[in-house]
C-alpha cells in the first residue's frame, strides 16, 4: 500500500462521498483509498450505501424491505410541521396567482399574436403556473372548435411553462407541467394535421417528462398522445405497442378510466387497419371502463367512432340506427368541429345507403365549414367525396366546379407537390369529363395516405411509396 | 373557462393532510428516508398535489402512492450519484499520466484485484471502458451487444463495481 492509500479519509468525507456531496478531487482520493481494499473505510461506506428495495416479481411492485423494523427509527414530527406551514404559505401565493390569471390573460390577448410570446417571455408576472393551466384548458376546449386557436394557446402555454421558476413551484412538478404543455401543443398540431410539427412537440414533451415526477398517469397521458399521432402517421404497430403499455401501466395503478381510454384509442386504430370486428370489441370493452364524469368527451368520441367503424365496414343500416344517439351526444358535448365531422359521417351513411341528394347537401355544408377553418386536406377529401356523388348523378359541371375551386385552397395551404399533382390530375379529368367514381376514389385514397407520408408519389392508376 | 375558488380548496387540502399524515409517516419510515432528506421529498409531494388538486380524484390515495414513488426515486437518485462519482473518479485515476510509476503499478494492481471479484461479463466490459478508454459504442461493438442495450449493461456493471468498492455485502472477504 502506498502512503496516499494508507491515509484514511475521515468519516465525514466518506459520508459526504456516499451522499454524492463531495467535491470531485476529494471524491477521487476516496475512491483511490477504497480501491486499496481498506476494510475500516469500507465498513463506513457500506453502511451509507442507499437502501436496496426488493422488486416483487409477481406483482412487479417495488417495496421496502424490513419495513416494520425501520418504521419507528426516525422522528418525522418536526419536519411534518415545517412542511405543512410552508405549504400553507405556498397555497396563499397560488390562490393569488389564480385570481390574477383572468387579468393576465386579458392583457396578453389584447396584444397582437406575434407579440404575446415575446411579452410572456420578457415579463416575469406572466410566468405563472395558473396562467399555463388556464391556457392549456382553453387549448383543449378549442381543439375541436377552432384548431388554429388551440395551437396558438398551447404554444403560448409551452412558452410560459418553459420559463417557470423551478424553485418556486418544485422542479418535478414544473417538468410535468412542461410535458403537459408540449403534449397539448403536439395534440393540437396533430388535429390541425401538422403531423411533423406535432412529433417535434411530443419529443420535447417526452424530454420534459423524463425530468418530471415519474407519475405514471402523466406518462400514460403522453403515451396516448403519441399513439394518436402514430395512428395518423399509419404507424399502427408502434401505436398499438404504446397503447398496450398504457393499458399495462394503468392496470397496475388501478386507473380503469385511463385503461378504458387507451382501449378506445386501440379500437380506432384497429378500425383504421380494417379490423372492424376487433375494433368494435375493443370499443365496447373500453366504454365499460371509462368514467363519464371524468371525461364526458370520451363518451362522445367512443360513440362517434362506433358509427365510423360501422360505415367503414359497410354496415350502413346499423350506422343509421346509431345516428340519433350520436347526434344527441354531439349536441350535448361536442364542439363546432366535432359537429362538422359528425355531419361528414352522416353524409357517408346516406351515400352508402344510396340517398345521394341528402348526402350531397351534407357534403356541401361540411365542405364550407372546412374552407372556413382553412383545413385544406379535409376540404380536398370532402370535395372528392362530393365529386364522387355528383359523378354518380352524372352532374359533370358540378364535378368540374369542385375541381376548379379546390386548387387555390389547397395551394394556399402549402401542401406538398405530389398532393397538388394528384389534384391537378383530377382537375384535368374533370375538365375533360372523364373523372369517374373510381378515379376520384383513387385520388382521395392517395390524399389520405400521403397526409401521413408526403414522400408517397402519385401516379395515375397507382401510387407508389 | 372557470377558475375555481382556491379558498375552499385550501381548507380541503389541509383536512386531507391532517387525515393522511400518520400513513405518510409510515411510508417515509418504511423506506427509511432520513428526516433531513424526507423534508424535500414530502414538500415536493405536497406541492405536486397542490398544483394537481382539481385533477386528483382521491387525494388520500394519491398522496400515499406518490410519496411511495418519490421515496423509491430518492434512493435511486442517491445510488446513481455514488455510481457516477465512482465512475468519474476511476476514469480520472487511470488516465493520470503524471502519476509516479510505482503508484501507477499499485493502482493497476488494486484495480485488477477489485475487478477480479466481479462477474466475467463486467470484468470484460470495465476493462474495455477503463483500461482501453473505449466509448459505449466501441464497447458494444467489441462485446457484440446492441448499441441500444449497452447503456443498461454498463450501468449494471458500474453498480456491481460500486457495490464492491463500497463493501456492500462483501466485508467478510476483506483485510486491513
Amino acid at each position: 500500500m502506498t502512503e496516499s492509500t494508507q491515509l484514511h479519509p475521515d468519516a465525514e468525507s466518506l459520508a459526504r462521498f456516499m451522499r454524492g456531496a463531495l467535491p470531485r478531487d476529494e471524491a477521487r482520493d476516496v475512491v483511490r483509498h477504497l480501491l486499496s481494499g481498506c476494510a475500516r473505510c469500507r465498513r463506513i461506506t457500506g453502511a451509507w450505501w442507499p437502501k436496496d428495495l426488493v422488486r416483487q416479481t409477481d406483482t412487479r411492485k417495488v417495496v421496502p424491505i424490513d419495513a416494520r423494523e425501520r418504521a419507528a427509527s426516525h422522528d418525522y414530527q418536526p419536519m411534518f410541521s415545517r412542511v405543512a406551514r410552508n405549504l400553507a404559505e405556498r397555497e396563499r401565493h397560488f390562490a393569488a396567482e389564480r385570481r390574477s390569471t383572468p387579468e393576465l390573460r386579458a392583457e396578453l390577448e389584447a396584444l397582437p399574436l406575434e407579440e404575446r410570446l415575446e411579452a410572456a417571455g420578457r415579463e416575469p408576472r406572466f410566468q405563472s403556473w395558473a396562467l399555463v393551466e388556464s391556457l392549456l384548458e382553453d387549448s383543449r376546449e378549442s381543439a375541436s372548435v377552432q384548431p388554429s386557436d388551440a395551437v396558438a394557446l398551447a404554444e403560448l402555454a409551452a412558452h410560459v411553462a418553459d420559463r417557470l421558476d423551478e424553485d418556486r413551484y418544485s422542479t418535478a412538478a414544473v417538468y410535468d407541467l412542461r410535458a403537459r404543455a408540449w403534449g397539448q401543443l403536439g395534440s393540437a398540431l396533430r388535429i390541425q394535421t401538422r403531423l411533423w410539427d406535432a412529433q417535434k412537440a411530443l419529443d420535447v414533451a417526452r424530454q420534459n417528462l423524463e425530468r418530471g415526477s415519474g407519475d405514471p398517469a402523466e406518462r400514460c397521458r403522453l403515451l396516448v398522445l403519441q399513439a394518436a399521432l402514430y395512428g395518423d402517421l399509419k404507424r399502427f404497430d408502434e401505436a398499438f405497442a404504446l397503447l398496450d403499455r398504457v393499458c399495462t401501466l394503468a392496470e397496475r395503478c388501478g386507473e380503469d378510466h385511463l385503461r378504458g381510454s387507451a382501449l378506445i384509442r386501440k379500437a380506432r386504430l384497429a378500425a383504421q387497419r380494417d379490423e372492424q370486428e376487433l375494433a368494435v370489441d375493443l370499443l365496447r370493452e373500453g366504454v365499460a371502463l371509462i368514467d363519464p364524469n371524468q371525461d364526458p368527451r370520451l363518451v362522445l368520441v367512443a360513440g362517434h367512432n362506433l358509427v365510423h367503424m360501422l360505415v367503414d365496414g359497410g354496415r350502413y343500416r346499423e350506422a343509421l340506427a346509431r345516428l340519433d344517439e350520436t347526434r344527441a351526444l354531439h349536441l350535448q358535448l361536442g364542439g363546432r368541429l366535432d359537429h362538422v365531422r359528425f355531419r361528414w359521417l352522416e353524409a357517408k351513411v346516406y351515400q352508402g345507403l344510396g340517398w345521394l341528394k341528402q348526402a350531397a347537401e351534407l357534403y356541401e355544408e361540411v365542405r364550407s365549414n372546412f374552407i372556413e377553418e382553412q383545413m385544406a386536406y379535409d376540404v380536398a377529401l370532402v370535395s372528392l367525396e362530393l365529386a364522387a356523388v355528383y359523378s354518380q348523378e352524372r352532374k359533370n359541371s358540378e364535378v368540374r366546379r369542385l375541381a376548379e375551386e379546390m386548387m387555390p385552397i389547397f395551394q394556399s395551404q402549402k401542401a406538398h407537390q405530389e398532393a397538388i399533382a394528384a389534384l391537378l390530375f383530377f382537375r384535368d379529368a374533370a375538365r375533360k369529363e372523364t373523372a369517374t367514381v373510381s378515379l376520384i376514389h383513387e385520388v382521395a385514397d392517395y390524399l389520405r395516405r400521403s397526409r401521413a407520408n408526403p414522400d408517397l408519389r402519385f401516379r395515375a392508376g397507382t401510387s407508389v411509396g | 373557462m372557470t377558475i375555481p375558488d382556491r379558498q375552499n380548496a385550501s381548507a380541503s387540502i389541509s383536512e386531507v393532510l391532517v387525515k393522511v399524515r400518520p400513513a405518510l409517516e409510515r411510508v417515509l419510515g418504511s423506506y427509511d428516508v432520513p428526516p433531513e432528506d424526507a423534508e424535500d421529498v414530502l414538500q415536493d409531494t405536497y406541492l405536486t398535489l397542490l398544483y394537481k388538486w382539481e385533477k386528483v380524484q382521491c387525494p388520500e390515495a394519491w398522496l400515499i402512492g406518490t410519496l411511495r414513488k418519490k421515496c423509491i426515486m430518492y434512493w435511486r437518485k442517491r445510488r446513481k450519484r455514488i455510481i457516477d462519482a465512482m465512475d468519474a473518479a476511476i476514469l480520472e485515476l487511470l488516465s493520470e499520466p503524471e502519476r509516479p510509476s510505482q503508484e501507477r503499478q499499485d493502482l493497476a494492481r488494486d484495480f485488477d484485484r477489485v475487478l477480479g471479484r466481479l462477474p466475467e461479463r463486467c470484468q470484460k466490459l470495465l476493462r474495455l471502458r477503463y483500461g482501453l478508454g473505449l466509448g459505449p459504442s466501441e464497447v458494444a461493438e467489441r462485446m457484440g451487444y446492441q448499441p441500444s442495450s449497452i447503456r443498461k449493461i454498463t450501468s449494471r456493471c458500474l453498480t456491481v463495481l460500486s457495490r464492491e468498492l463500497a463493501a456492500v455485502g462483501f466485508l467478510e472477504q476483506e483485510h486491513d
